[in-house]
Formats: structure tokens, C-alpha cells, sequence
């Protein structure tokens, strides 16, 4: 009896610590509450934590160009069909009382985002800087937070067949470098600093202007600001759609799984 | 349960799991190996950025894996300069940004003398001056670099296989190249073809019995296009030793009626000066058929210049356009205003403007009054007009301006009396009387008083109707545009290239006239220039022992008056009625690459033997190209010999019997300067940045268009190729070998212009990554190589912000008078119907050169709307290539106002047919609100049938055609011929411009 | 309709949830469903449901299997399962995707355990521990009923806490989802139980009475079904506040008419069959399982697939197109699901517990 429990315990220590080795080989820092890179305090995941990094983007100034759009394509190798960062471009009115409206979108990296307290891996998460990014490769691509945002920023990058969305340019922020859309604003709109620095320009602009985000009723504390924006650009579900998708269609060009359709077309 | 029974739902199971597998074993796979989908990102967090080109903290440390370089974007005619990034392994470009040295990129640029560091560091995330000196790319800039990987690229020389335009073709030596197009022979198995060698005759007269036509050496015509910085090389270089006196760019199917029109404005039909408002100070923008932020050049400066004008509540832009563009923004609220106009309806409304402005005495009197150089210093004024000069009315000066001793005559306001203008300070502005000179009595009116009575030659209903814009609103925008003063500036452009869009550019440019706008701060701007460069302190690159005079009569017929030709002078002579001539001439018109191909087939004024074009794409930018590719089909009937230097086989060059490979961007030498709208001087300088891909002449230089012509200069023994055929100014003789040798000198030239700029030193050379330039640059420019380096460095040269202004006034001013009145465009008729032209701009309705009326030929019963296209802010006819770009801008649709779509029962998404007089397209219809109701509105820029949008065979291997290349429209399809001429395309009746706005067409529903 | 925005330069925003996810739904909530009838009788110890409460507890392992299936193909890196694990658990009270981590663990061992219990007995066939084990299940299905009620209630979280979706969030989603599970629960035992029945069984007879207990107890549900459809649209379009127009337009001109007709007709025709004596009809009966398996695959292709064509910032809706892997994934899902339940059906002696005349705890 004796000698039968000691196996007992030698099997069933002998159980645990395999177990544990197991576990331990798939993953060193197993079990965390957020992800391995937080835990090790890596400078990419905790951000500059004396910083806050906004952007504003003055309305007056966007001339609707795309070249923010072009320079993140090239700048984070973003797939063909697929963005980062684009301008929607509209005409608002009728004829002849019609207007030029243009709305440049990218993540707004929330103070309260929608996306990452539903991250059920963790992989997403706000940095100490602000920056709201993805851990790419433990993200398990479930699709979740992309269908929180309200804003319609995030896609599983089809090369990378994980969740994508833009970054603030975290790595060039990291080298002193500023993100690429802003550096190649060709009206100047796009304007980025440092929040917490009260002389950056930032500062000064949302201070002195009365600035809006996007569906501030979502509650998500936008960290990207407009000036001047019409609110008519933000819900343009009813507006006429893009045709690229239809064209695309008529062209017999690959298939996408979602596209835009005008409502009563079907 | 029975075992039959339990057999056969284990059986199932076992059926069904099987069967499950096949949409499962991927899955499951990778999920039991914990195996990655998909290819795995670089980075945890960063994902695929790239890696950055430095690190900036204080100073900026370059990164070494790539070189950056500054060099000029070719992503459209802008020319901007820009940063090359370059991975050192893969020689690939990686990604392009803004030069802050450079105007064309930045406002306000960095001063020149800011050290290489400093210009990276400025910009970066912490520095204070990021904003301030941000330097941009636009969306086209930042991606079509990977057009130099594109597999369309002609890499190697092409000789047709098959017929012409079969598309089909084999790769052949360079060598063997020269060798057939020099000698000539049986070339293509289709006859005799004559070669450059003995086309290359200055002595024998084309044509014996017309020996005014020129000699032999005239029947090889060059064909260029924007000048990407290489075009005094061409020109200069070769088509002055070769000696042909046929040499075009592409302006007669690009801006030719802007151009023309603000010569004539101008006076000057030599040089073809043009003008672009004062961005940075203006107050009120009246841009009629050009939108800045659309497009315009240069692109980004007027963009940015715009959106910070208006953001500071400075500036007013008012577009007045078929289409609502760009320049609009709901943001800026009524900073800017958008008064839509009927395609072609411009001229009407400008001369309704003109017409208030007159009937109201808005005008500036006191600036229209001053007549002479001599007046304008003593008025302290930006300019002066011929407002105030008698034209004389009637016998044989007619249309002259009254003059004694070459000085115009004007009658004094002080005492009415007739005084050299250089005497008086105010002259009468409005004149309509009898004078005595020395005896003789004239009937003169003044320039202005021309003016009037042409502005009031119809009312102000019938420019309303016209132009499709109300009484109300032409009153209102004149006295708007009127009370900003001087600081009221007009643009026009590609809108106006139309039939009468000589006459509307000359309209708009008065406008600025009657504000006194020129060479004011926030008035007109002829630009700031440059620094010498080709020919320049140090060496002369334009001359050399050799250089021909060109002479004799130009393919395109213009530059020549009808009546100094033979035909003019026979039919005279036998008393026939010389009008009409057989076909339209153009007096006062540049070149006309619109009119070569024609003119060469209906041999009048005589056939070309052979065709050179270098990057011209006539087949794609001319209206009506349908109607010439049939032409040049043919090799007998139009240009037996066609060589094209392409870097690609595009519209024009599919038709071509030889393709030599071109460099493309950044992998090119040129100096470049920027269109009006900059007030300092600039030259952009570029150099090869990365290893150029195609092959090689034995010398070891890439074949390109400058290597080339050297090539085939020498072969030809041209005087401007080889040995000491550059001059120093020191009375040195150089080799020019290669490109460099030319190139290099140039940039020596800039470096050492006026004030000689700074020396290099090492750790600059170092950031610019100029190592592998250091030897030659020591050869060829001995102790100057520093400074030459410093330039190269710094992609150029580029005057300092504040020397832009001197006061109120420019610092660069256009010092020459300003014709309010033309006596060039008014003593020349035009050839068919011997109408004499106004020599001030007056009302014509769209016309066929006959006079026929558009309107009546193509009535709007047949065809209901009018089509125009639009500059894209995106596309460019050289950025097909690009596949990046396609990312952003998928393809061009067909733009129809809802009600119009409506009323013909047509829906956003239907895919249309559009039917002129001249062709057809599909496209897919796209309703937007800000376009005229009853016009039809293209994005130009695809729709093509070449670069890549059709199959090729090269070798005997075809290469696809890529669909999205093809998709699209162009608007080119629609044009027509002009049908009361002999073959030819439908044109401005005055000067030529290829006419492609405003085109009758019908739609019809095809899904 | 009136454009007084029209559209030059847009993006199409992606989606990532498609067939795997409404499969995902239909079979979690099958499952539970089918767990909670078999504790009718286990539990709550209605007799009428003994005939059928075997069936329901193997039914609900086998539509479990598949629903794992849907989970593990819709992630684009199933490899990396096991992060779902391992990290992120300082989101476990936001996220409900990570209470599944817990819940798709416990679940299954209820299910299972209940099936060892169950059909112990029959198996080791002189076990003296019947009276235990029958005590066991009770326990463990007193147990299981929150579990599975959590279980799939999560997935009704799942879109209900997404405040950017005008057609998901509402508090009465989870609810919803809970209701469509018992329907299609009913659903797919009326349909199948009486197939397994007549051939698949000794005795090859139907037992009508449960069956049309179980029918006119799924018209109940179903009506409690209707009534939660008209609390929740008529909350998100009639009485919403500036979103409704959006919704509206949705209604009007997204969705065909034809498919209010067919999804309308999925629930009338199996409520009037429950209330009238067409119960008692095979083929009624029948009909009424399949039009509720398909109007509840149909109530969770709309919130998954409609849900998701509604735009957050994009013009127009989006149109959903099942990819070829996507459509054989669907298929292999079928696939799973027949071989599930006919390996289960074959294995266990369901039959003989089916006969067996166990009344309940304390009742032998």
C-alpha cells in the first residue's frame, strides 16, 4: 500500500512536471495578463511613457491629394486593396450649391478604444505613449476587434493573415522620425506632437481651436483631432459608393469576399 | 440497434469525417503543428514598416543600409525634387520624400547654406521646425518609383517584327541599331527605307522647286515632350548638328492655347514666357479652366500655398470650371467658391467680366494709362501696358501701332496732344480719332478702346448663355474680383483647350491687365528663373563648332505665314484667289506635334523621311488619335522610319519600327527648372541614383536618350558628339563622350553661377551618398568639384526665400510691355478663311477652322451633352506603370451630374457607351453632384492601350496585358477630325491647340 | 433616393467574420439547447421528456464537435490557438470571446461526463454504482444548466457589447441569441429524433406524444421569440435615437423582401403546427424542425453577415461573398457533424436507455 501511493506520487508528480514543461516550451512567460513583450517592459510595447502622442489634422488644410494614403502603402508594405490610412472624398450638396468635402481617417489610437479589452489574446493593447498597436505575432486573428471599431480601422492583413491597422509610424517615432503620412502632407493638415509637451504644436492647436473627433458618442476618446470638420462626413452610409469594387466586378478581377454595394442596388 | 443498422452509421461516420478533411487539413494542420498562415511579419509591433532611413536624436545618423539621395520625380511635368531612398543591396528604391532645399517641395525651403544634417534633423518627430520646413511627395511621387521594375520595360533595343503597330517584336544589338537606322536598306522586307545618314543632307533642297521648304535634312522630325531636365541636350545637342529644323515638344496636345494665349499677352512669340499668380500673396484667385490642389503646376507648391492662404483667411480662390474640383473645401467655408461653367463656356464669361469691368470703369485707369517703360519708373509701377497705343484703322498699316522712330505714339492726358509714349506719364486711355504724323493723317483707335467695343460686340444675355453662367453672377465676380486691387491674380490652363482657347487664355490674362496685376506681390509672376546653367559661367554647352542654322519651313506649318509660302505667292502671281490655302498655318504657333503625322501623309508641306520621338505619346494625348494611328500604319504613306527612344512601348511607340531604351526616374541626368508660380530662382539638378537596368553600349554607359544621341551623332560624324565639342568659357575644348560630360559641366555651371556656392565637405559627401561620383567629378570639374558636389548634394540650386520680393513688387519681373493689344496676332489672317484675327481678345463661339459652328454641325439633338476632361490629382499619363499607384487610384469613370443621369434613365454603376462624332468609349457612369448638369466629365490618365495595358511579343514570348492599365477612359477616343479641313484633328482655329474639351457626345446604356 | 453626398474616393472596409462564425453560432447554441432538454427530464424531471432526453444529451456533443470546427477554421492563425490561453487575461472581464476560454472547457466535460454517466449502466454492464452515478448526473446537470446557458450566452455578448453596431447593440441580444438557441435546440430533436426512431431503433416507432410536446412547447418559445424580435427592432430603428435612419435604410433596401418572407415563414408555419393538432403529424412535424433549423441559421446569418454589411464610416452597405475555401469549410462542417452523430448514435445504447425505466433521482 505504502510503496503503491509513493508511485502514485512519483506518477503524479511526474504528470505535473511534465505538464509544466510542456506548457513552458510553447510558451516561456505562459499565463499573463497582457502579453510577453509587456512583461519584459520592451520599449516597443510600453512606448515612451512621457509622451502622448496625438494628431491633429486641420480640415482647412487637406486638399483630398492621397498622398498620406501612397506614402503608408509604401512606408509599412501595406497590400494592394487594403489601407491604412486613406481620405474619403466627397461632394456635399446639390447642384450648384455643392461642396468639396474631404475626411482623411486612420486609427484614432482611442484613450478608451473599443478593440482592446475585447483582445482575447492580449495581442492588442494601448501603449503608456498612447499608441494603440498589435502584437503580430501572437494575435490569433479572430477578427473580434476589427468588428468593435467604430471607425472601421482595422483589417487582417492578407499577406500577413493578421490583424493590421496603422501605428502612429510606431517605428519611426522609436528612431525621432516623424509618421509617414504626416511627413509627406502635401497641404500640411497633418500635424503630430507630444500632448504632454505644452509648447509642441499640437498643444497649441487644441488649445486654441475648438476641435472635434470623429462619433465622439461612441465614447472612445479619439486621439486624433479635427479642426474644422462637418459632421455630414462622418455617417455617409447614405452617400453614392465608391465603384471600385463594381468596376472591379465588371473586370472580372479577383474577388473580394466584402464589397460595397449602394443600398436598393440589390 | 442491429448491426447492419449500426454498420451503416459507423460507415457514414467514418465517410463523413473522411470527407471533412479535405476543408479541414489545413486548418488543422497548422493548428496541431502551431504552424504560422500567412507571411510572417517582421517585426512583432512594427509589422512590415520598412526600416527607417536613420535615427535622429539631436543630430540625424544615417542609416547605411540605404543611400539617400536627392534627385527629381518624373511622376508628371512638375519635375519636384526629392529624396531617394535606395536599399545598397537590391539598388531598389524603397521610398521617396520631399527635398526641403527645394521650393517645388517645401514652403518655406530650407535656407541653401543649411548644413545636410540639419535637414534631416529639422524634420524630425521632436524638433520645433517639422511643420514649418515639411517637405512633401505627392500620392503619385510616393509610389511610382516602382515603375522602373515594371516588367513592360523595354530593357534592351526592339526592332518590329511583322507589321507596324502588330506589336511584335525582337530584341537587337545597339550596334546593329545604329548600324540599320544610319545606312538604312530593305530594313522590314517591305522596300527601300532611307537611313539618317543620307537624310542628313544641309545642301539639297527637299523639294527642288520649293527650295524655301528647307533642305533633306528637314524630313527627320524629333519629338519630345515635357522637358524632364534633357531637353537642351536633344534639341541643342543633336537636333542642331543633325540640322533638321523639326523638332516638337508636346505642348499643342497638352497647354498650347495657355501657352499661346499668355504669349500673346506677353508679346513675346519667341520665347513663349507664361505667367502663374503670385500664390503666396494673393488675395483673390480667378482660376478659369485650371484648378490648384487639382492638379497645375507646379502641383504641390500651388497646393500648399492654397491651403495655407486660406487657412490664414488671406485668400479668396474662386474656380470657375465644369467640374467641382480640388480646390474647393467645405472647411475653408467661403474662402473659396466654385462658379460651375459650360465646357468651353469660358471665353463668354470672361468677356461678360471684361464687359462690367469697362461698362463700371472698375479698371485700374492709372496703370492702364501708363505707355512706356520710361512712365512705369516714374509711377513707380510693376509694369506697363500698350492699353493706351494707337492702332491705326484702316490702309496699308493697318492693325499697326502708330510709331515714330519705333517709339509708339500716345496722346497725353495732360494736353491731348500725340507724344512719343516715352514722354508722357498718362496716356488717353480710350482714343477713337484722327492723328498727324508727319503729315499723313490716321484713323486710330487705342488698344483699349479695341478692347471695349470687342467686349461689348455682344451683350451680357448672350455671354450668360454661353457660358452658362447667370448676368448676375458674371457682374458680381467682376466687381469682386476688382475690388482685391492688385492683389487679385487669374490662372487658366488645360480647360481651355478647346477650339477658341487661344482667345480665352488672352481674355483671362487681361483681366490681370485691367487689375494692373503684373509683377506685383499677389499679382502675376513670370517666375523666378534660374541660375546659369547650360550655358553659364564656366562653359557654353549649347554651342559648339557645327551647330546648324536651321532653316526652311517647318513640317507642322507653323512659325510661317501662309503668305510668305510659294503656293501663297503662285497663286498670286496667277491671279487666283490665294484663300483658302490648302491647309491651315500658323503664323505665330511654336510647333505642333498634333499636326506631324497629317501633314507628312497629305504631304503638305512636304513628306518626312523619318521620325525620331523621344518619350512622345501623341497616340494617347492627341484627340482623335484613332484617325492617325490608321495613318501611321502605313510606313509609305506617312513616315517610312520610325525610331522611338521609350523606356516603355506606349501608344505611340507600338507604331514604332525601332524602340531604344530609355532611363527612367532616377536613374537619369537633367536640369530642370519649375513653371511660373515661384518667385526665386530654382534648378532642380538629377544623376544617375541607382544602377540603371538596361543594357549597355560597348563604352559601358546605359542605353538612354543621351547616351544614344551621342552614339548616333558620332556615327554620323555630327560636329556636337565626340572630341572637343564642348566649349569652356576659358577657350578649353572637352570630349563629350557621355552623358556626364555634359550633365556634370551643367551642375558646375549652377555651382559656380553669381555668388559660387559653398564647398563640400566629406561628411556631407558621405550623407549624400556621393562616393561613387567623387573621381569624376575631380576629372571634370578640377578645383571646383567641391562646389560642383555641394549642388549635387543638395539636388540643386535654389535661391533663397527672401530674395523672392523687393517690397510691394516682385524681385524677378517680367520687364517687357504687356500687349493688351497683339499687332503680331492682328496683321496675320487666318489661311482658309482670310479672316483677319482680333488683335484683342474677342467672342468666338466653338468653330471648326472654317467658321462653321460646332453647335449647328453636331446638334444637341444628336449629341445632348458635352464632354470634358480633368487633370488628375492622382494620374499622369507617365504613371501607368506604376502598380502602387493603382492602389489609390483604381480607374477613371464616366462623371454625370445626377439630374442628367436621371433624366436619361441612367444609374451610378451603369457601364455607358459614349459616342462622338469622332469615336466611342465604355466606361462605368459615376453620378456626382459638383458637375454641370448635361456634361459628361473624364479623369485623365488611363484608358490606355499601351505600357503595359495590351499583350506584347517580344522575342516571340507575349507578355499580358494588364486589364487595369486599359480600364478606364480616354477622352482622346472622342475626339474628331476638323471636317472642313484635309485630314486633321479638330483644333484652336488660331494657333492650333489640339481641341479636346467640350465635345458633343451621346450616351447610351449598354448593362 | 435622394445624393445629396456623392462619393469620388472611398475605401471598402474589411470584415472578418463569415460562414464559420454563423455556424459557430448555430451549432453552440444547438448544443446548448439540446443540453438543456435533456435536463427537462434529468433535472426538472418532466416525464414527457424521457423518450428524448438520451437523444438530446448525445445531439448536444454533436453539435459541439462541429461548433469547435467553425471556431479553430475562422481564426486566420489557428496555430496560435493556444495563445488564447495563455495570454490576455487582464481582459477576461471585457472580453466575452475570452470567457470562451473558460466556458469551452467546462462545457464539453459536462456534456461528456453526463454521457459516461448516462450510459454507464448500459456499457459495464454490472455496475453497482447506478444509484451514484444517477446522482452524479443530476449534480452535474444542475451544474451544467448555467454553464451552458454561459456558454452561449458569451456569443450573444460577443456582438451586443459592440457599440459601433447599430444592429447589435443591445442588451437584449444575449437573450435573443439564448431563445434562438432553444429553437433551433427543438428544431433539430423534432427533426431528428423521429429519423433515428423509426430507423434506427428495434422498434422502429415514433414516440408522437413527446414529439408533440416538445412541438407545441417550441411554439411557445417562438412566440416568446416573436415578441423579443419586435422589443428589439422596434428599439433599434422606430424608437432609436439619430442611428435609426441608417437601420431604416438597411431594412428598406438591404434586405429583399423575399427574405422577410422565407424567414417569417420559418417561424409561423412551426408555431401553428405546435399549436394545432398537426403535431401529431411525422411529416408536419418534420417540416416544423427544419424550417426552424433553417430560420434560426438564417436569424444568425443575418446578425453575423447583415450585421457586419451595416458601414461605420464607409459609404453604402457591404455585400457578403462566400469564398470557395469558405464553402468547402461549410461543407466539411456539415461533414463533421453527420459523422459526429452517427459515431455517437452508433456507439452508445441509446436505445436501451430509451427503454430503461429510470423516473429520477429519489424516484427508482
Amino acid at each position: 500500500m505504502q510503496e503503491k501511493n509513493t508511485r502514485r506520487e512519483f506518477l503524479k508528480k511526474g504528470a505535473i512536471t511534465s505538464a509544466f514543461a510542456i506548457l513552458s516550451s510553447v510558451q516561456a512567460e505562459a499565463f499573463s495578463l497582457a502579453n510577453p513583450g509587456i512583461d519584459a517592459k520592451n520599449i516597443k510595447f510600453t512606448g515612451d511613457s512621457t509622451k502622448k502622442y496625438v494628431m491633429v489634422i486641420d480640415l482647412r488644410k487637406c486638399v483630398g491629394c492621397q498622398a498620406c494614403t501612397s506614402s503608408c502603402i509604401v512606408e509599412n508594405s501595406v497590400p494592394q486593396g487594403q489601407s491604412r490610412t486613406s481620405v474619403t472624398e466627397m461632394e456635399i450638396g446639390e447642384f450648384p450649391d455643392v461642396r468639396k468635402g474631404f475626411l482623411p481617417q486612420l486609427c484614432n489610437h482611442c484613450d478608451e478604444p473599443s478593440c482592446v479589452p475585447v483582445c482575447p489574446t492580449g495581442a492588442t493593447f494601448k501603449r503608456e505613449d498612447g499608441l494603440v498597436v498589435i502584437d503580430n505575432k501572437i494575435c490569433i486573428g479572430c477578427g473580434y476587434c476589427e468588428n468593435t471599431c467604430p471607425y472601421d480601422k482595422r483589417f487582417i492583413n492578407k499577406e500577413t493573415k493578421v490583424m493590421d491597422k496603422c501605428t502612429f509610424c510606431a517605428h519611426r517615432l522609436q528612431d525621432g522620425l516623424l509618421p509617414a503620412c504626416v511627413e509627406t502632407c502635401v497641404g500640411g493638415a497633418r500635424i503630430f506632437g507630444d500632448l504632454n509637451n505644452k509648447s509642441s504644436e499640437v498643444y497649441k492647436l487644441i488649445s486654441n481651436f475648438p476641435v472635434d473627433v470623429l462619433q465622439n458618442e461612441q465614447g472612445t476618446k479619439p486621439q486624433v483631432y479635427y479642426i474644422g470638420l462637418d459632421n455630414r462626413l462622418e455617417k455617409i452610409a447614405n452617400a453614392t459608393i465608391s465603384l471600385d469594387n463594381l468596376v472591379q466586378e465588371a473586370l472580372q478581377l479577383e474577388e473580394k469576399q466584402w464589397t460595397t454595394v449602394q443600398l436598393g442596388a440589390r | 440497434m442491429n448491426k447492419n443498422r449500426r454498420n451503416f452509421l459507423l460507415g457514414t461516420s467514418l465517410v463523413t469525417a473522411s470527407a471533412s478533411m479535405i476543408g479541414y487539413k489545413e486548418t488543422l494542420k497548422t493548428a496541431i503543428t502551431m504552424g504560422s498562415r500567412g507571411v510572417p511579419t517582421k517585426d512583432e509591433i512594427y509589422a512590415n514598416a520598412q526600416e527607417t532611413e536613420g535615427v535622429i536624436r539631436d543630430t540625424f545618423k544615417k542609416n547605411t543600409k540605404f543611400s539617400i539621395s536627392s534627385s527629381v520625380c518624373n511622376g508628371c511635368v512638375t519635375n519636384c525634387g526629392v529624396r531617394v531612398k535606395i536599399d545598397q543591396k537590391t539598388q531598389k528604391v524603397v521610398k521617396v520624400t520631399g527635398n526641403p532645399y527645394s521650393p517645388l517641395s517645401s514652403d518655406p525651403w530650407l535656407p541653401y547654406n543649411t548644413p545636410l544634417e540639419k535637414s534631416f534633423s529639422l524634420l524630425g518627430k521632436d524638433s520645433s521646425q517639422s511643420s514649418k520646413y515639411r517637405s512633401t511627395v505627392c500620392a503619385r511621387g510616393n509610389v511610382v518609383f516602382d515603375k522602373a521594375d515594371d516588367p513592360f520595360r523595354v530593357l534592351k533595343p526592339l526592332k518590329r517584327v511583322g507589321k507596324r503597330g502588330e506589336n511584335r517584336w525582337k530584341e537587337i544589338d545597339i550596334e546593329v541599331l545604329l548600324d540599320e537606322i544610319t545606312k538604312g536598306g530593305n530594313l522590314f522586307e517591305e522596300g527601300e527605307i532611307e537611313g539618317l545618314s543620307s537624310i542628313r543632307d544641309l545642301e539639297t533642297p527637299l523639294n527642288s522647286k520649293d527650295p524655301s521648304l528647307g533642305p533633306k535634312a528637314n524630313q527627320l522630325c524629333v519629338l519630345g515632350t515635357g522637358d524632364d531636365g534633357r531637353k537642351a541636350f536633344m534639341v541643342n545637342r543633336f537636333v542642331k548638328s543633325f540640322g533638321t529644323h523639326n523638332y516638337q515638344g508636346h505642348t499643342s496636345i497638352c497647354g498650347l492655347s495657355m501657352r499661346a494665349g499668355e504669349a500673346a499677352y506677353l508679346g513675346d512669340f519667341k520665347k513663349y514666357p507664361h505667367l502663374k499668380p503670385d500664390f503666396e500673396n494673393c488675395e483673390y484667385l480667378l482660376n478659369i479652366g485650371t484648378s490648384p490642389a487639382q492638379a497645375g503646376n507646379p502641383f504641390k507648391r500651388q497646393a500648399k500655398l492654397l491651403s495655407i492662404g486660406r487657412t490664414q483667411k488671406r485668400l479668396k480662390c474662386v474656380t470657375v470650371t465644369p467640374m467641382l474640383t480640388n480646390s474647393d473645401n467645405i472647411a475653408v467655408g467661403d474662402m473659396s467658391e466654385w462658379i460651375p461653367v459650360l465646357p468651353g463656356g469660358d471665353l463668354a464669361f470672361v468677356m461678360g467680366m471684361i464687359q462690367v469691368i469697362i461698362a463700371k470703369k472698375l479698371y485700374n485707369k492709372e496703370y492702364l494709362s501708363i505707355p512706356s517703360k520710361e512712365a512705369q519708373k516714374t509711377m513707380n509701377d510693376g509694369s506697363f501696358s500698350n492699353s493706351t497705343h494707337l492702332v491705326i484703322q484702316s490702309g496699308k498699316s493697318i492693325n499697326k501701332i502708330l510709331e515714330k522712330n519705333k517709339t509708339a505714339l500716345v496722346i497725353d492726358v495732360k494736353d491731348g496732344k500725340l507724344k512719343p509714349s516715352s514722354q508722357v506719364t498718362q496716356a488717353k486711355l480710350f482714343v477713337d480719332q484722327e492723328v498727324e504724323v508727319d503729315g499723313v493723317i490716321h484713323v486710330v483707335k487705342s488698344a483699349m478702346t479695341l478692347l471695349k467695343e470687342s467686349a461689348f460686340e455682344f451683350d451680357l444675355d448672350t455671354y450668360a448663355k454661353s457660358s452658362g453662367i447667370s448676368k448676375a453672377k458674371i457682374i458680381s465676380t467682376a466687381e469682386e474680383f476688382t475690388s482685391y486691387g492688385r492683389k487679385a491674380a487669374v490662372d487658366c490652363h488645360g480647360g481651355t483647350m478647346h477650339t477658341t482657347g487661344f482667345y480665352t487664355t488672352y481674355a483671362v490674362m487681361v483681366l490681370g491687365l485691367l487689375v494692373g496685376n503684373m509683377n506685383f506681390k499677389g499679382g502675376m509672376s513670370a517666375g523666378g528663373g534660374r541660375y546659369k546653367d547650360w550655358k553659364g559661367s564656366q562653359y557654353n554647352l549649347l554651342e559648339y563648332k557645327g551647330k546648324v542654322k536651321t532653316k526652311g519651313c517647318r513640317i507642322d506649318k507653323t512659325k510661317m505665314a501662309y503668305e510668305k509660302t510659294l503656293e501663297f505667292k503662285t497663286k498670286v502671281a496667277n491671279r487666283q484667289n490665294p484663300y483658302p490655302a490648302r491647309d491651315t498655318w500658323y503664323p505665330f504657333t511654336n510647333a505642333l506635334e498634333s499636326e506631324i503625322i497629317t501633314n507628312s501623309t497629305k504631304e503638305y508641306p512636304y513628306k518626312l523621311k523619318a521620325m525620331i520621338s523621344w518619350n512622345a505619346n501623341f497616340l494617347y494625348g492627341q484627340s482623335g488619335t484613332k484617325h492617325i494611328k490608321k495613318l501611321l500604319k502605313e510606313p509609305k504613306d506617312s513616315i517610312p522610319l520610325f525610331i522611338a527612344i521609350d523606356p516603355f512601348i506606349n501608344e505611340t511607340s507600338k507604331y514604332a519600327d525601332y524602340i531604344v531604351p530609355d532611363s527612367i526616374i532616377y536613374e537619369t541626368w537633367g536640369v530642370s527648372g519649375a513653371w511660373a508660380g515661384y518667385q526665386t530662382k530654382i534648378n532642380t539638378a538629377k544623376f544617375p541614383v541607382k544602377t540603371p537596368k538596361q543594357a549597355k553600349f560597348k563604352n559601358g554607359e546605359p542605353i538612354c536618350m543621351d547616351s544614344f544621341i551621342i552614339e548616333l551623332g558620332k556615327k554620323l560624324s555630327l560636329l556636337g558628339f565626340g572630341k572637343n565639342s564642348l566649349k569652356g568659357n576659358d577657350g578649353k575644348k572637352y570630349a563629350l563622350n557621355r552623358p556626364q560630360d555634359f550633365y556634370i559641366r551643367a551642375f558646375e555651371n549652377i555651382a559656380m553661377d553669381s555668388k559660387a556656392v559653398l564647398d563640400i565637405d566629406d561628411s556631407e559627401i558621405a550623407l549624400a551618398n556621393l562616393e561613387p561620383y567623387i573621381e569624376t567629378l575631380k576629372k571634370i570639374c578640377g578645383k571646383n568639384w567641391r562646389k560642383t558636389a555641394y549642388v549635387m548634394a543638395r539636388g540643386g540650386r535654389f535661391e533663397e526665400k527672401e530674395h523672392g520680393y523687393k517690397n510691394d513688387k516682385l524681385a524677378h519681373s517680367y520687364g517687357k510691355i504687356i500687349n493688351l493689344f497683339n499687332p503680331v496676332v492682328a496683321q496675320n489672317r487666318h489661311s482658309m478663311t482670310a479672316e483677319r484675327f482680333s488683335g484683342v481678345p474677342r467672342f468666338y463661339k466653338a468653330r471648326l477652322n472654317s467658321g462653321e459652328l460646332i453647335e449647328e454641325l453636331y446638334s444637341k439633338k444628336e449629341y445632348p451633352l458635352l464632354a470634358f476632361s480633368y487633370k488628375s490629382n492622382v494620374l499622369s499619363s507617365p504613371s501607368v506603370s506604376g502598380k502602387k499607384l493603382s492602389h489609390v487610384r483604381f480607374t477613371t469613370y464616366v462623371d454625370i451630374n445626377p439630374k442628367t443621369a436621371q433624366e436619361s434613365d441612367l444609374k451610378h454603376g451603369d457601364i455607358v457607351k459614349l459616342t462622338s462624332a469622332g469615336g466611342e468609349v465604355l466606361g462605368m457612369l459615376r453620378l456626382r453632384n459638383g458637375i454641370y448638369p448635361n456634361t459628361i466629365g473624364i479623369e485623365h490618365g488611363l484608358g490606355r492601350d499601351g505600357e503595359g495595358a495590351v499583350d506584347v511579343t517580344i522575342n516571340d514570348e507575349v507578355k499580358k496585358g494588364i486589364i487595369r492599365r486599359k480600364s478606364g477612359i480616354n477622352i482622346n477616343k472622342l475626339g474628331f477630325l476638323d471636317s472642313s479641313r484635309e485630314l486633321a484633328t479638330l483644333s484652336d482655329f488660331v494657333v492650333g491647340s489640339n481641341a479636346r474639351q467640350a465635345l458633343p457626345v451621346k450616351i447610351q446604356k449598354l448593362s | 433616393m435622394e445624393n445629396l453626398i456623392t462619393t469620388l474616393s472611398s475605401i471598402t472596409p474589411d470584415r472578418s467574420w463569415g460562414i464559420d462564425v454563423v455556424s459557430y453560432f448555430w451549432f453552440n447554441g444547438a448544443s446548448i439547447a439540446t443540453f438543456l432538454i435533456f435536463t427537462l427530464f434529468y433535472v426538472f424531471e418532466i416525464k414527457r421528456f424521457k423518450p428524448i432526453a438520451g437523444f438530446a444529451l448525445l445531439f448536444s456533443f454533436a453539435l459541439f464537435i462541429p461548433a469547435m470546427f467553425n471556431l479553430l477554421d475562422d481564426l486566420k492563425q489557428p496555430g496560435r490557438m493556444v495563445n488564447f490561453f495563455l495570454y490576455g487575461w487582464g481582459d477576461v472581464i471585457t472580453s466575452p470571446m475570452k470567457w470562451g476560454s473558460f466556458l469551452l472547457i467546462l462545457y464539453p466535460a459536462i456534456i461528456v461526463s453526463a454521457i459516461y454517466l448516462l450510459f454507464k449502466p448500459y456499457i459495464i454492464k454490472n455496475s453497482n454504482t447506478l444509484k451514484r452515478d444517477r446522482r452524479l448526473i443530476y449534480y452535474i446537470s444542475i451544474v451544467g444548466i448555467p454553464i451552458a446557458i454561459l456558454t452561449h450566452g458569451y456569443t450573444g455578448y460577443e456582438p451586443a457589447i459592440v457599440h459601433g453596431n447599430l444592429l447589435w447593440h443591445t442588451p437584449l441580444l444575449p437573450l435573443l441569441f439564448l431563445i434562438a438557441a432553444m429553437v433551433s435546440g427543438f428544431g433539430i430533436l423534432i427533426f431528428l429524433v423521429p429519423l433515428f426512431q423509426r430507423f434506427f431503433s428495434d422498434s422502429k416507432k415514433i414516440d408522437k406524444e413527446s414529439l408533440a410536446l416538445a412541438s407545441k412547447i417550441l411554439s411557445w418559445i417562438l412566440i416568446l421569440n416573436f415578441i423579443m424580435h419586435v422589443l428589439w427592432l422596434s428599439f433599434a430603428t422606430v424608437f432609436n435615437d439619430g442611428d435609426k435612419y441608417i437601420l431604416i435604410q438597411f431594412f428598406k433596401y438591404y434586405i429583399s423582401s423575399s427574405t422577410y418572407i422565407i424567414y417569417s415563414l420559418c417561424f409561423i408555419i412551426p408555431t401553428i403546427i405546435g399549436f394545432s393538432r398537426l403535431r401529431y403529424n411525422t411529416f408536419f412535424l418534420l417540416m416544423s424542425g427544419v424550417l426552424t433549423v433553417v430560420g434560426i441559421w438564417l436569424f444568425r446569418w443575418g446578425i453575423v453577415i447583415y450585421g457586419q454589411s451595416i458601414p461605420r464610416a464607409m459609404p453604402g452597405f457591404l455585400k457578403y461573398t462566400i469564398s470557395y475555401h469558405e464553402s468547402i469549410s461549410f461543407a466539411s462542417n456539415i461533414a463533421i457533424f453527420i459523422a459526429a452523430l452517427t459515431f455517437l448514435m452508433a456507439i452508445f445504447p441509446w436505445e436501451k436507455e430509451l427503454n430503461s425505466k429510470y423516473k429520477g433521482v429519489g424516484h427508482e
